[in-house]
């Protein structure tokens, strides 16, 4: 240090500067590392997040006393007082923040975002939460308390809390607050307290998906910039369709000088064509946005149908893959839960029609299932012998095209079944890309660096599938009733599955 | 609590304008500086500093945007709210000045369409963009310790470009890319206000409005706020300072040694800023610092003053005088014994020396001091680098350094007197 001090002033500055904060880094990036081993000694899970989180705030503490120490924004007034208050007021306001901050910790922030969301989706239950509220207000409810709320909820039709939990997820995924890929995990208590299982949050997701195909290709943050901008970009038009006093407020009656406008809204949007075409959407006469929407479902029923009979006929050789069946069933399910409503405001009678066409082809287990989850019922159809109005694809394509499915069990059940008819189809579906999509433990059960061989998995599987049980079983059910190997390593996104007796399935 | 995201948009909108129009009379009154003399307190330039070598000019500029201005945004941010401060940053305003026009640089999409070019997350600056504005933040504190700080003419051009960095900026990308990719206060901004500041509005939690913390927005035609936000990147501090946060935890490049470096970059600043008064903190409080028109002139000396000239470390005065109410440093003649010559044969005995306190050539004017004060970086009005330390005695005539009277050192007192 004296020999840099000796250094003329042009080039000892910046090296002595530049020295502090090296040093300064050096000391706090071993102070981080100090914490963690003292921290994971202490058994604390979040070691590593804790660890970082408070060095930075004891940094944060650090720089702003120094700064304080040295600086005067009172230029000596009163003798040099007030320099006094500001510095003693700083040291106390920042040992204040450090001291809420301390045990801060990003699933605590989590857990306060998403009772934030169970506390909208509370709103229509407020009579029936009157009791429970004892006279208080919703907002007034800290975030244990809205859970614990929603546990007090008054025995509810169960598709009320798949309901719930549902938009729920599509709150947090609109606004970029959770990873799909992380949102099983994250969500668990909220599924706890909700009395919903694994397959009910794959149900969820599927029916998001219906509605919202772009969901299943987002991460977090791209979701969280195109909420901005959409809704941006949704407040601008609006404040133009406003200004528009003199005509009538509609999209379509725009002058030059508006459409300029609404130009200089798009370009600065940043919104991207489809982006920017489902903003405009919002500001059409309802009959226009709906008609594609509903034409899309359709298409996807079709397909599941179609599909359904493929896996059907394959399944009296095989019966392996009667889980899938329940699997097509189950998106069958989440597509009606939204086309019905949809059915019911769409006045298009083509569409209509091509309803109607359908609804014979549509098995008893589906209609079933769609009044459990949200007691709707199909109008009863007498079975056609008629050969079906879509085309019966091919095995193979139909259990590729479950590669992209959200529950990862069905994917991958799936694809162990395509091994079987197609190795090389297998080997071309298994190297696409599942965005945000959790992994699986029948990958793990299969891969090769297992003890337990395949046959000896399959063997168990066919018992479980031949076994009769009220409830349809998909391939996470039975893998659930499965004692996986305790060696088997812990799949990041995903918990350990436990270990339950086949008996007791 | 939501006391500064409530803060109407009309009010925002006034304080920056307020702001702004401060904000560039200070920079013409630092530009203008060496053609007119504003000051009306022209006494300041009563002392100089403790190591007995410097011009003090009489621009308060420097004083009061390094001494209150920063001070105060940086006790803004951490006391407040990041919320307030970056809703009302004149820097922020300026940057939009294009985008208020309409006339920003636009990339070309499919369709013959056009949209506004924005900072993509994977672009280079994307990824590293904490890189680059800790790097500026550095060069801007060694810049502050060159001559910014002291500098009224150097702080204005500095603070001129940087509004016309923003603007460029501006011009070149959608949203508030100055603020988050360019400005050097940015990382700082994001260490002060951690998860949350202590008044600040919580994003996360239910009752929370639309327009949340300070996130951009404008007022709408019925009265109201509509959001202007484009997403210029995400995770937002404007948006949700917490989700930020925990977001950029980890792998946000170049974050976790900005925010460890953080406290030795303030402490070696200020350590190096008292080095440049002689270690005094008396230099560094008094504000001192921002007078001293010289330091440009030392940059090719040792930051030590022993290294270069022990004399006047050692004729330094041990009290420091106050730079409003100046009392006079008298310097004192320090009696040192020099060693014996010998020749081997014959032995002189010691004589005692003086070492000379340094001397302002130029006796003070309170008109000439600003107007010339380009000359003295290069005329050695002030120093007398040529001063032989070691001098026969002179003869002390205690009149002349009359405690009473203003001193000026070099033997000159103030006109009038």
């Amino acid at each position: 240090m004296p020999a840099l001090s000796a250094l003329p002033r042009l080039i000892s500055i910046p090296l002595l500067l530049v020295s502090g904060g090296l040093v300064s880094f050096l000391i706090l990036a071993g102070l981080e590392r100090l914490q963690l081993s003292l921290l994971r000694e202490a058994g604390h899970q979040n070691a590593l997040e804790l660890s970082r989180q408070r060095t930075r705030i004891i940094a944060t503490f650090l720089a702003v006393n120094l700064f304080f120490w040295f600086a005067d924004p009172s230029l000596g007034m009163l003798g040099g007082l007030l320099g006094r208050v500001i510095r003693s007021s700083i040291l106390m306001i920042s040992a204040i923040w450090v001291a809420r901050l301390w045990h801060r910790s990003s699933r605590a922030y989590r857990r306060e975002a998403t009772s934030a969301s169970l506390q909208k989706q509370l709103i229509p239950f407020l009579p029936q939460l009157a009791d429970a509220l004892d006279g208080r207000d919703l907002n007034e409810l800290s975030s244990d308390e809205i859970f614990i709320l929603a546990k007090s909820l008054p025995a509810q039709a169960r598709h009320g809390n798949l309901t719930i939990y549902r938009n729920v997820l599509q709150d947090l995924f609109r606004k970029g607050r959770l990873d799909r890929a992380a949102s099983f995990r994250q969500l668990d208590e909220l599924r706890k307290v909700l009395d919903l299982r694994e397959e009910e949050h794959h149900a969820a997701i599927r029916e998001l998906a219906v509605l919202d195909p772009v969901l299943l290709h987002l991460d977090a943050r791209q979701h969280q910039s195109r909420d901005v901008r959409e809704s941006a970009a949704s407040e601008a038009i609006a404040d133009l369709l406003h200004s528009m006093a003199d005509t009538e407020p509609s999209l379509a009656a725009l002058l030059p000088r508006h459409r300029q406008q609404l130009e200089k809204i798009r370009r600065q949007s940043g919104l991207d064509e489809d982006g920017w075409s489902s903003v405009l959407s919002g500001f059409l006469p309802d009959g226009g946005l709906l008609i594609p929407l509903v034409e899309r479902e359709l298409h996807l029923l079709e397909q599941a149908l179609a599909d359904r009979l493929t896996v059907l006929e394959a399944s009296a050789r095989q019966p392996l893959l009667r889980p899938l069946l329940v699997s097509l069933d189950l998106q069958m399910v989440s597509l009606l839960v939204a086309l019905l409503p949809q059915m019911l405001s769409c006045r298009d009678k083509h569409l209509g029609r091509r309803f109607e066409q359908m609804l014979c082809w549509i098995p008893v287990t589906v209609r079933t299932a769609l009044h459990y989850r949200c007691g709707l019922q199909l109008p009863s159809v007498e079975p056609s012998d008629q050969p079906p109005p879509f085309l019966i694809p091919q095995l193979v394509d139909v259990l590729a095209g479950f590669w992209q499915d959200p529950d990862p069990e069905t994917a991958a059940w799936a694809q162990w079944m395509l091994r079987r008819y197609s190795p090389v189809r297998a080997a071309a579906v298994a190297r696409q890309p599942r965005p945000g999509l959790p992994p699986s433990h029948l990958f793990a059960a299969l891969s090769p660096d297992q003890t337990a061989p395949e046959g000896a998995l399959e063997r168990q599987l066919r018992q479980l599938i031949d076994q009769e049980v009220d409830e349809p079983r998909t391939p996470a059910t039975l893998l659930s009733c499965l004692p996986l190997h305790p060696s088997q390593p812990a799949l990041p996104g995903l918990e350990a599955r436990p270990f339950l007796a086949l008996p007791e399935c | 609590m939501q006391i500064f995201s409530r803060l109407s948009e009309r009010h925002a909108h006034m304080i920056r304008w307020l702001l702004l129009l401060g904000w560039l009379a200070l920079i013409s009154s630092l530009l203008l500086s060496p053609w007119f003399d504003i000051d009306p307190i022209p006494e300041r330039l009563a002392t100089c500093a403790p190591i007995g070598r410097c011009t003090l000019h009489d621009n308060d500029g420097n004083r009061i945007f390094w001494g209150v201005v920063v001070p105060l945004g940086i006790l803004t941010i951490f006391g407040l709210s990041h919320e307030l401060w970056r809703r009302v940053c004149p820097l922020a305003f300026v940057s939009q000045l294009f985008r208020a026009l309409g006339w920003q640089r636009t990339t070309e999409l499919e369709g013959s369409r056009v949209n506004v070019m924005r900072v993509r997350a994977e672009s280079w600056l994307g990824r590293h963009h904490v890189q680059l504005q800790w790097t500026l933040f550095i060069a801007g504190l060694t810049l502050r310790l060159f001559v910014v700080n002291s500098n009224p003419f150097g702080l204005g051009l500095f603070l001129l470009l940087t509004v016309i960095a923003a603007v460029i900026v501006g011009w070149a990308f959608g949203g508030k890319a100055w603020c988050q990719y360019f400005c050097p206060m940015g990382p700082v901004q994001t260490i002060l206000t951690g998860p949350r500041s202590l008044l600040g509005t919580p994003s996360h939690l239910g009752g929370t409005p639309k327009i949340s913390q300070s996130m951009c927005r404008a007022t709408s035609a019925q009265g109201g706020e509509k959001s202007t936000c484009v997403a210029c990147q995400t995770p937002c501090l404007d948006i949700d300072s917490e989700r930020s946060y925990w977001q950029t935890l980890r792998g946000k490049r170049g974050l976790t040694f900005a925010w460890y470096s953080y406290p030795g970059l303030v402490l070696a600043f200020f350590l190096l800023l008292q080095a440049q008064g002689g270690a005094d903190l008396g230099y560094l409080r008094s504000g001192r610092w921002a007078y001293d028109s010289s330091v440009l002139s030392r940059l090719w000396e040792p930051l030590t003053p022993s290294a270069s000239a022990p004399h006047r470390a050692e004729s330094a005065p041990k009290k420091q005088a106050p730079i409003i109410a100046p009392s006079p440093p008298i310097p004192t003649p320090v009696r040192s014994e020099r060693p014996a010559l010998s020749s081997g044969v014959v032995s002189l005995p010691p004589r005692p020396v003086f070492y000379e306190p340094p001397r302002y050539t130029r006796p003070w004017r309170p008109s000439q001091a600003a107007n010339s004060e380009p000359r003295d970086h290069a005329e050695a009005d002030v120093i007398q680098d040529d001063i032989d330390p070691v001098k026969e005695v002179p003869e002390i005539n205690s009149e002349q350094l009359s405690p009473k009277e203003p001193y000026y050192v070099g033997g000159s007192r103030k006109p009038g007197s």
